[in-house]
């Protein structure tokens, strides 16, 4: 269905090639994952399957490609589409009508359709889907799960061959990841559509992928099963989630001779591990401890949009000095909204808010910025110099450091953040999962007091992920006050975060400790819990978070 | 300043056709174009104002006002230094300027100034109920009927939407930016333009990057691969619709009787015309604010007669 041959492609503004002799063959009806670091070329790939690459974006292009007998090479990117469809990573920028039958419709009626045809394949996408009962909403009303799957379903309409998904779930929640990676799967089982998603949070998709193509440096590095990939993949360069690598761990002990894919394998396969090879474990109670004066107070805080939505009700907590708060919930469950109230970006409508003893009433943001430092979720607010060492150091400017220090605190952060070649670089010319380094780099230089993170690391592979949480173990260290708006449950249980707050419909749901909150839970734990959570009668604790945890009770 | 993207609400401007909406806009605009004596360009400020209440559009429409005071503010400015026709000098500076000379602000051309103000808020307040009471989607099947090209009509709605994407891009930008130390409130006016500055490159960057994405998309969805496109949420125009657009007419058709009578021009300079308030005068004024709220008068029997 697919065939690529010696494929190159370089931006026309870039000497060094994306994507560098790909050769690759898809069959009918396969569902591809199409994974690696971020600037390995996934996206470039992406688009050269429906002819973006070289139609839209120019550039060089070398080698041969074939989807569905068309060469998009040479086929305009409008008629590549009845043939190959493609949603997009940020649901907001893909949409462009206002009403979801609308947004359906929209493709169809580009390509002349009758109206009879429009209505009924607007109607068969509405079901397929499973988006019916949004049929009549706005699509600025739509949350972003319910947008992607819109997205979907407009693509859909037009009855492609094969769907392409570069990133699609990189900005939602993980119930709603969930929900749409549940379609794709849906359409792969149910109408043998061919699939090929870009994705990073791969403990989601490979359960159900027939293939892994793994990208690095623009080139195709490996092409084979889950499987075959899990036990071969260079850890050191992109990482693994826990569960996959307490089974690689397991598979290279010969303890297991499959690697797990799923929860559910993983509970199948463990039993006898556990029965052999469990020698228990003590799990320290977590209390928490922290008291004394707050850092942070907030008091029946409530804040209401200018649309008239509440986002707030009434939240009161405080945050002690030196503390690791994650804070977690669905999309817009205040997460955001409460964390823009910590450095006076919000206001409360009600209640207030004393940061340091200052009430954000009567105090700036730009007053704040020495002891509270924020990392917004969406990294391009973020970016405005011309290079990212001119980024980073923006900050530092700003609160009057001495030059020589500069350059020292620069440089170094820069480094840890492994941006060093990008040093002159313009920073919107980086990928996603780049940018999202440099708008962390570019406050954590400043070495707030206290360190505000939303969603930090959308876009980023897991190694990357745990270099950050490295960093921020080694802040936390050094007293540095932490609060993490997550939707990563993985990251979330690691362990310099102390204390957990899950937030729902704008309030409080609970707040204790990481594992008084993370453990025993079905959407707000990590794989390594839910896998465990069965083996309570064996032995193990169910509140296990993390591989190093269990592997300490592994002989 | 907050914009907010057009929302459907349950109210009688949202349920009317669009064709007759666009057309009142259109004819509004014509007759606040056409005529220029203060008390009837203030008649019809004040009787498209309804409109906004109605329509629930009240959040937007005062960002318009804003924006339209601060034209207005500008065009106040420059008539009372430049234009020097006016007869009646209320204050003069105690020092001349190089080129302009003794700058004396006189009291027509204040009046001037304020006139275009309430001209421009006119045609402001039409175009806010246009942009909000009307689905731009409609908007844009209107267009394409109207034989415009697809490509054009889909560039103009889409731009319409644009605006509080970019008014909340800049908010972020700006949020963003104090989070990290940049003061934007410097005491003196011209640093704090100055660093106002700083916000237009992210934000057009962050345009351009939106546009090329959007754009990505429809390239992706066929936009713009046949010449026929099918409109197919295409509303046909029912008998009270186009009574409807026959109301909305009615301001053009009192400008051409304005015109043809010779009541629309208005001398300011060199002192102002005075204004005879009889009962023709008032019945003038009257026939003013009914042709701009006829569409309103009649909008809430669309239900009635049009199921």
């Amino acid at each position: 269905m697919i065939s690529a041959k010696d494929l190159t492609f370089s931006y026309s503004d870039s000497p060094i090639p994306s994507m560098e002799d790909v050769s690759l063959d898809i069959d009918p009806s396969d569902f591809i994952l199409l994974t690696g670091p971020s600037g390995s070329g996934k996206s470039s790939l992406c688009r050269v399957f429906n002819g973006l690459i070289p139609h839209f974006y120019g550039g060089k292009v070398a080698g041969s490609v074939s989807v569905c007998g068309m060469d998009p090479l040479r086929t305009d990117t409008r008629k590549m589409s009845t043939k190959v469809g493609m949603v997009f990573q940020d649901p907001e920028n893909q949409i462009v009508t206002s009403s979801v039958e609308r947004e359906i419709a929209f493709g169809l009626e580009n390509l002349g359709m009758p109206k009879m045809t429009i209505a009924k394949r607007v109607e068969e996408m509405l079901d397929t889907v499973g988006i019916a009962d949004l049929r009549k909403m706005g699509t600025d009303e739509l949350s972003g799960g319910e947008k992607q799957k819109v997205a979907i379903a407009s693509v859909m309409a037009m009855h492609p061959e094969v769907l392409v998904l570069d990133e699609p779930t990189s900005s939602l929640d993980p119930i709603s990841a969930d929900e749409v990676l549940r379609v794709v799967k849906d359409l792969n089982h149910e109408f043998g559509l061919t699939v090929i998603l870009t994705e990073h949070r791969i403990d989601r998709v490979v359960p159900f992928v027939d293939r892994v193509l793994y990208m690095s440096g623009g080139r195709l590095c490996f092409d084979g099963t889950p499987r075959e990939w899990i036990t071969s993949v260079n850890e050191a360069e992109y990482g693994l989630p826990q569960m996959m690598e307490l089974g690689r761990f397991l598979n290279h002990k010969g303890y297991l001779k499959d690697v797990p894919l799923s929860v559910k394998e993983g509970r199948q396969k463990l039993s006898d591990v556990f029965a052999k090879h469990w020698t228990g474990l003590e799990l320290r109670p977590e209390v928490r401890t922290r008291n004394g004066n707050a850092l942070i107070s907030l008091q029946n805080v409530s804040f209401r949009y200018d649309k008239g939505a509440t986002a707030l009700k009434d939240v009161s907590m405080n945050i002690f000095p030196g503390e690791f708060v994650a804070i977690v919930g669905r999309n817009a469950s205040g997460k955001s909204t409460l964390a823009k109230h910590l450095n006076a970006t919000l206001l409360p409508t009600k209640g207030n808010v004393m940061v340091m003893g200052k009430d954000t009433r009567s105090t700036s943001t730009v007053e704040l910025s020495k002891d509270v430092g924020m990392v917004f979720q969406n990294p391009n607010v973020h970016l405005f110099a011309d290079t990212v060492y001119d980024e980073v150091a923006f900050v530092l400017h700003n609160h009057k450091v001495p030059e020589e220090e500069i350059d020292t605190k620069v440089r170094g952060i820069i480094d840890h953040f492994e941006l060093t070649r990008y040093l002159d670089t313009y920073p919107r010319d980086l990928s996603g999962g780049e940018r999202q380094r440099v708008a962390l780099a570019s406050v954590m230089v400043g070495d707030p007091k206290v360190l505000l993170l939303d969603e930090p690391t959308r876009g980023m592979e897991y190694r990357r992920k745990r270099r950050l949480m490295d960093y921020l173990k080694d802040y936390h260290d050094r007293g540095g006050t932490v609060i993490l708006i997550s939707h990563d449950m993985e990251l979330v249980a690691q362990e310099p975060v102390e204390r957990v707050v899950l937030m729902g419909e704008g309030r409080i749901v609970a707040d204790g400790t990481r594992r008084e909150i993370l453990a025993r839970s079905l959407h707000f734990s990590p794989q390594i819990n839910r896998l465990v959570q069965p083996f309570e009668s064996m032995g193990v604790p169910g509140d296990i978070l993390t591989l190093e945890e269990m592997m300490c009770g592994l002989r | 300043m907050k914009l907010y993207a057009y929302r459907f609400q349950d109210t009688p401007v949202h349920h009317l056709h669009p064709t007759a909406v666009t057309t009142w806009a259109l004819s509004c605009m014509v007759l606040a174009v056409i005529v220029s004596e203060p008390i009837m360009l203030t008649v019809i400020l004040l009787a498209t104002i309804p409109y906004v209440f109605i329509s629930r559009i009240y959040p937007n429409w005062i960002t318009f006002v804003k924006i339209g005071v601060l034209m207005g503010v500008v065009i106040i400015f420059f008539t009372t230094i430049f234009v020097r026709t006016g007869a009646t000098v209320l204050f003069s500076l105690p020092i001349s300027i190089p080129t302009l000379g003794r700058v004396y602000f006189t009291l027509e051309a204040i009046y001037y100034g304020l006139a275009m103000l309430v001209r421009i808020l006119a045609i402001l307040t039409v175009f806010a109920v246009l942009t909000y009471a009307v689905c731009p989607d409609d908007l844009l099947d209107l267009f394409m009927k109207a034989k415009l090209p697809s490509r054009t009509a889909f560039s103009t709605s889409l731009a319409t939407t644009y605006v509080p994407t970019l008014m909340k891009d800049m908010d972020d930008i700006q949020i963003s930016l104090s989070s990290r130390g940049y003061a934007f409130e410097e005491s003196r006016r011209l640093s704090y333009l100055k660093r106002k500055a700083t916000i237009v490159m992210p934000l057009l960057a962050n345009s351009l990057e939106r546009a090329i994405q959007k754009a990505e998309a429809m390239e992706s969805r066929a936009f713009g691969s046949m010449k026929g496109r099918t409109q197919f949420f295409d509303a046909p125009l029912t008998r009270y619709d186009r009574s409807v657009v026959a109301c909305s007419l009615l301001p053009v058709a009192l400008a051409a009787l304005l015109y043809i009578g010779g009541l629309t021009p208005y001398s300011y300079y060199p002192r102002l015309e005075p204004i005879k308030i009889d009962p023709d005068y008032i019945l003038t004024l009257a026939a003013i604010a009914l042709s701009v709220l006829a569409v309103l008068i009649v909008s809430p029997l669309k239900r009635r007669f049009d199921i």
